[in-house]
């Protein structure tokens, strides 16, 4: 059941609306599209998979870890790459670097590190796969179908059929032996909380966690590298084709500095300063300009001028002939676009309301909450990189998060809905368990983002295909 | 009618005045200290000239001082920067010029490991690198402008001529 067309539509686009509280973020309307193929048509391409510590229980991050590993999940992730048409399964900076020409910086490894990404088409996945879907034997797409109701046996142990509406008002229902959720993570939990006839707090909601753990990547321009090398070949951290596949370096934290300085996880991408103009968005997403208003106290105008100057003239000193030679290159400027992993929260939600769209469904209130862990992790790791960065001679951090009032109130979400329907072996603290199916339901599974417990600092694309690569496995078995 | 406390229009005014003079006082002994704690010390003269660019560490320590004001002081600042030092001070004044800033950059690296830096304006720096500048701002070159700033709130930093040069 799909509930658009082919193209998008004002009419179907509105059923997204919805109230926003808490942290400011996009409209509802905007941030997801309802068509076939979904918010894929709008996805950057960004791809990498969690890192192996995204996915075990941190002591640190209350509600951490998946009931499953990096390793469990690796063979799906190889296969979820050609889908969404990337390249080799290589995300380690020693696949990508080239030691004379794109080197990667010269860090110590147990702080900071090179990790790279796949950008691929992007894959728009309704005009990719439509083919495919309609040459199947046994696949049929339904458009126009929207999804408004799930209906369950007296005890809501099976789902005995779904409710469809359409928006020129025929009604119909759909039976089967199966049925996966897949409409992302605001929609996911919005269906389940509105299907409460039986459950009268919404399917799978015992335990009141349906629409708990929102998460988002609260990305921002976070400063600046100002780089005293500026010979050194910055190519591994631009976007460039290598063998056919497009990738891009970040810098990253290490799993050893998160283990011993209990941070979460957290990259940051460098983009070439162009002097004055509006930062470019990274990932395709529409990203607000560091404010200067926001500056705490106006530092000399040319301080990043004169801050230059002095790091090349400590960093540049050459001995020649037993004395002191002083060499002054320019330096580079690099802004810093960060992007931390958020700690999954219980207040940081998606609820119904009593206003209802033109099918009739409860519309949804999202209420997006950071904890004190993502503002502290945040600031000690834009540290760490400049220390770091100073350490290994390649230059100074400025950390926008010491400078301008206000900045992290304010971060802007990458379109990333996670976590509202999170993944728990224990019912108490999962909606759904390792699988996908929603606990004491039996034959109701969960797509997409809303599974995830916790979210890694990537794009989460390439971890939902995986896991419905993994979803359709398991589903052909029980059906065979 | 007499209360226990006797307040007069006098004894007010004398308790505004002393408490105007406190007031003042620290900012106009900072003042003092940035006119008459130059480095006169030949090791602080000679750390105070370890930049090119003298005007531009000028500006950096200005701001460091701002962040850091008990450390407007010369002779504070050099003994900062040695304290840490693997040979003690005596032997860094008789380092030549080479060795002295062999050893400037080893500390302000090992400054990055350990976690001894400072923040100005956001930018994180090694607290050796900071102090320096802070001795090239308290310097016989530019203690005027530095006071020039003091006086106008910015400081206009005039270009030395190897800077103009660079």
């Amino acid at each position: 059941m799909e509930s658009g067309g082919l193209e998008p539509d004002t009419a179907t686009q509105s059923l997204n609306e919805g109230e926003i509280t808490g942290l400011p973020y996009v409209p509802l309307e905007t941030a997801r599209l309802r068509y076939f193929g979904g918010t894929t048509n709008h996805w950057g391409g960004w791809c990498r998979p969690l890192d192996e510590i995204d996915f075990t229980a941190r002591p640190w991050v209350p509600h951490s870890g998946w009931p499953l590993s990096r390793a469990d999940l690796d063979p799906f992730y190889r296969r979820a790459q050609s889908l969404c048409q990337l390249g080799p399964f290589a995300y380690d900076a020693g696949a990508w670097e080239d030691q004379d020409t794109s080197p990667r910086l010269p860090f110590s490894g147990d702080r900071v590190m090179t990790n790279i990404w796949q950008i691929g088409p992007p894959t728009r996945f309704g005009a990719s796969y439509r083919d495919v879907i309609a040459r199947s034997d046994n696949v049929r797409a339904y458009l126009h179908a929207s999804v408004v109701n799930i209906d369950t046996t007296p005890t809501a142990e099976r789902v005995t059929r779904v409710r469809v509406g359409c928006l020129h008002g025929k009604r119909f229902s759909v039976s089967a032996t199966l049925f996966i959720v897949a409409a992302g993570g605001i929609e996911n939990p919005r269906l389940l909380l509105v299907s409460n006839t039986v459950q009268r707090d919404g399917l799978g909601n015992r335990h009141d966690l349906v629409g708990r753990f929102f998460m988002e990547h609260p990305q921002l321009w976070s400063g600046a590298l100002l780089l005293s090398r500026p010979s050194f070949s910055m190519g591994l951290y631009a976007i460039r084709d290598v063998k056919r596949t497009r990738v891009v370096g970040c810098v990253s934290l290490a799993e050893k500095v998160q283990r011993r300085e209990q941070l979460l996880n957290a990259c940051a991408f460098l983009e070439p300063d162009s002097s004055g103009e509006t930062p470019a968005p990274i990932g395709g997403v529409s990203q607000r300009s560091p404010s200067p208003s926001l500056r705490q106290a106006d530092p000399p105008g040319d301080f990043e001028t004169h801050l230059g100057q002095v790091i090349a003239d400590l960093n540049h000193v050459t001995l020649r002939s037993g004395r002191a030679v002083r060499r002054s290159p320019p330096v580079k400027t690099f802004r810093l676009f960060a992007r931390p992993e958020p700690a999954p929260n219980p207040n940081s939600r998606v609820t119904i309301t009593a206003a209802r769209d033109s099918l009739g469904m409860n519309r949804v209130q999202l209420h997006w909450e950071l904890s004190p862990i993502d503002e502290r992790s945040m600031r000690r790791s834009q540290e760490i990189l400049g220390r770091e960065v100073g350490r290994a001679g390649l230059g100074r951090v400025r950390s926008a998060l010491e400078d301008e009032k206000g900045l992290w109130t304010k971060p802007e979400g990458a379109y990333h809905h996670i976590g509202t329907t999170r993944m728990h072996e224990d019912p108490k603290q999962g909606v759904v368990d390792a699988k996908g199916r929603v606990h004491g339901i039996s034959n109701l599974y969960i797509a997409g983002s809303s599974v995830f417990p916790t979210a890694g600092y990537a794009n989460p694309t390439l971890t939902i295909v995986a896991l419905a690569v993994r979803l359709a496995d398991h589903v052909k078995r029980l059906l065979r | 009618m007499r209360h226990g406390l006797d307040v007069t229009r006098r004894s007010v005014l004398h308790g505004l005045i002393w408490i105007g003079a406190i007031a003042l006082a620290r900012p106009v002994r900072t003042l003092c200290a940035l006119g008459k704690e130059g480095p006169h010390d030949p090791l602080a003269v000679r750390l105070a000239r370890v930049f090119t660019h003298a005007a531009s560490a000028a500006v950096i320590g200005w701001e460091y001082l701002r962040v850091v004001p008990r450390e407007a002081d010369a002779a504070l600042l050099v003994d900062l920067i040695c304290s840490r030092w693997p040979s003690r001070r005596q032997e860094f004044d008789d380092l030549d010029a080479t060795r002295c800033l062999e050893l400037l950059l080893l500390r302000q690296r090992q400054d990055f490991e350990r976690g001894r830096t400072v923040t100005v304006h956001g930018w994180i720096l090694s607290e050796t690198e900071a102090r320096l500048c802070a001795l090239a701002a308290l310097g016989e070159g530019n203690r005027d402008r530095v006071a020039n700033r003091r006086g106008r709130g910015r400081l206009a930093v005039e270009r030395t001529p190897d800077e103009r040069q660079a």
